[in-house]
């Protein structure tokens, strides 16, 4: 899994720190801060069907609090590969995330 | 029991509280309770930061400029005043350290480190980890 955490509220003015990456305490998680919002833009840019279209998540045109499951074996060639799921925010599709990652299994 | 005995205690009550709300501002506190608001309604952080540094401004506009009613300026009043001024700023300046003293714990893995990102980087390890499922979350620190 990829956290990728990237300013978007006027509150945003350093990168994250021990404390907010604590909240995803397991090791297997790689965490990254993007300050310039370059993964938002290739992802926004690179998004096509059968991706399905997020129903919120847009701030000022950056996408932010938005979750993305891609399935085993597809390739990061030219184009981010199709996303089976894309949905935020996070917090609240978290069951369908869950639910996503157990179809990909 | 007459209308007029029932009322007398409420009246008084309110008469109390008319005047504590000019010898020991509310509007403070009710900045305070805005900035810790701020820390967990996201989307409508700025304008309760908003609302709390104008409340703050007013508070200080009514300890040091209006006297009111009240002939000097209380100690109790000036102190919750900078108490409230260094929580305010606190909540706004690092909204993280001060969300983690509300969950009620300290930094969870202070020595953690997020890598800047790098397209080329990410992509390597996107791919590296083929052989299953990748989740991908974008997010805002605070």
């Amino acid at each position: 899994m990829f956290a990728v955490w990237e300013p978007m509220l006027p509150t945003d003015w350093q990168r994250p720190g021990g404390s907010v990456l604590g909240r995803i305490p397991d090791a297997r998680v790689h965490q990254y801060w993007d300050p310039s919002h370059l993964l938002a833009q290739r992802i926004a840019a690179d998004a096509r069907d059968p991706q399905p279209k997020q129903q919120c998540c847009v701030r000022a045109g950056i996408l932010w609090d938005v979750a993305a499951v891609y399935p085993a074996g597809v390739q990061w060639a030219g184009q981010l590969p199709p996303a089976v799921f894309f949905n935020g925010p996070v917090v609240k599709v978290a069951g369908d995330l869950e639910l996503a990652l157990l179809h990909q299994q | 029991m007459k209308h007029g005995e029932k009322l007398a205690p409420i009246a008084a009550l309110v008469s109390a509280l008319s005047c504590l709300a000019c010898c020991l501002p509310f509007g403070i506190a009710a900045a305070v309770g805005a900035a810790g608001l701020s820390i967990f309604l996201d989307s409508v952080r700025p304008y309760l930061l908003g609302i709390a540094g104008a409340l703050l401004l007013f508070g200080l506009w009514q300890l040091y400029r209006s006297r009111g009613t009240c002939q000097r300026r209380s100690r109790t009043g000036l102190a919750i005043f900078w108490t409230s001024a260094l929580i305010v700023t606190s909540v706004a300046v690092v909204p993280q350290v001060v969300a983690s003293l509300f969950a009620g714990s300290l930094p969870a893995n202070a020595s953690a480190h997020a890598a800047d990102l790098s397209i080329e980087q990410f992509q390597a390890e996107f791919n590296g980890a083929a052989d299953r499922a990748r989740v991908i979350v974008l997010l805002s620190p605070t």
